[in-house]
């Protein structure tokens, strides 16, 4: 198994739950591998497994004893993977992800992965922690910036009445 | 003849006898001058002494008089105090009577005032309860109008002011393409300040 194998297969893990569902994978192959039937080692290749996964395992015919110890080099280099805490305003499909994924991954310099939450309250933007940093990019930050600078003018424009 | 010798012989005895019965008289009459004298002097010694016996006496008098007067002054004094603490133990007894009296009414009547508020209170509680129900329920039903208007009329601005607020950040509505460009424009801003270096 190459190195290239590895990065390919790991740019099908863009998050933490894909993180999470190919170590599972990763797990559930190594279970079959001494077992046969509906649990056995081929039938979880071609139906439990993801396809990336399934081609670094079969694209040689290589024994169960290299199937594992692939499986073992699979579940290191999940193990080197860093996570990037993202917080974001709603659920960005799929294509979004990727693309964050990739953005970040270019800038980081090292494979990671996405932690991604979801709060509404922030509005937009996305707030970003990383390696002990931490920055808010958020639209609710520029908004209460904003606000604290015109807040007192925009209610009285609009005539807000607050009662204490 | 004879008989002029005899009643002279009689005559001159009776002189005679006269004289000396005058001569006695008078005799006594000096006895009796002196004798009055001294007596009037006795008297007047005797008066004397009667008079300085009477004074003594008096002064004698007088001196147990004022020790007597003493003495009762005592005994009047004893006898005031004695009679003052008597009459004040009455007013004492008296007073605490009363005491006792105007507590034990004045006990009765809270007692009988709380009996009547006892009574009372039963109906005044259900009726005074009932009226703060139903002011209450009143008031509620104001006040959630009021705060249902209220609310709309606050989200109504604040809408036209998120609007507003949204326009002045972002120049434009928020949509998929908005979303995207914000994330991406706080990555990119991250990355300007090292977030990632």
């Amino acid at each position: 198994m190459s190195s290239d194998d590895l990065k390919t297969l790991l740019k099908t893990v863009f998050t933490r739950d894909d993180w999470l569902r190919l170590r599972r994978e990763v797990d559930r192959l190594e279970e079959s591998l001494y077992k046969t039937g509906d649990e056995g080692y081929e039938t979880v290749l071609e139906n439990d497994v993801r396809k990336e996964l399934a081609e670094i395992i079969t694209s040689q015919n290589i024994s169960k004893d290299i199937v594992h110890d692939r499986l073992r080099e699979i579940r290191e280099a999940l193990g080197g993977v860093h996570a990037v805490k993202i917080t974001l305003a709603a659920e960005p499909p799929r294509s979004l992800v990727k693309e964050i994924w990739t953005w970040v991954g270019k800038h980081a310099g090292e494979e990671i992965i996405l932690e991604i939450k979801i709060n509404p309250g922030i509005i937009g933007g996305a707030l970003i922690a990383w390696n002990g940093r931490y920055a808010d990019f958020s639209l609710r930050e520029k908004w209460e910036k904003d606000w604290a600078e015109k807040g007192a003018e925009r209610l009285k424009k609009w005539e807000i009445i607050t009662y204490g | 003849m004879i008989a002029a010798p005899i009643l002279i012989i009689f005559l001159s005895l009776t002189l005679g006898a006269t004289l000396i019965a005058y001569d006695r008289l008078l005799r006594e009459l000096r006895e009796l001058k002196t004798e009055k004298g001294s007596f009037e002097e006795s008297g007047r010694l005797k008066a004397a002494k009667i008079m300085e016996e009477a004074r003594d006496k008096a002064l004698q008098i007088l001196e147990e008089a004022k020790l007597d007067a003493g003495e009762n002054q005592q005994k009047v004094d004893g006898e005031m105090e004695r009679i003052t603490q008597m009459q004040l133990d009455n007013y004492n007894n008296m007073i605490q009577k009363i005491s006792k009296s105007i507590e034990d009414e004045a006990l009765k009547e809270v007692d009988e005032f709380r009996k009547k508020l006892e009574t009372d209170a039963g109906s005044v509680q259900k009726t005074v309860v009932a009226r703060v129900e139903e002011d209450y329920v009143q008031a509620k039903k104001q006040i959630e109008v009021y705060k249902t208007e209220r609310m709309k009329q606050i989200d109504r601005q604040i809408l036209v002011l998120m609007k507003d607020v949204g326009k002045d950040i972002l120049g434009k509505t928020m949509d998929f393409d908005t979303h995207r460009e914000l994330i991406m424009q706080a990555l990119e801003e991250a990355r300007k300040e090292n977030v990632f270096g």
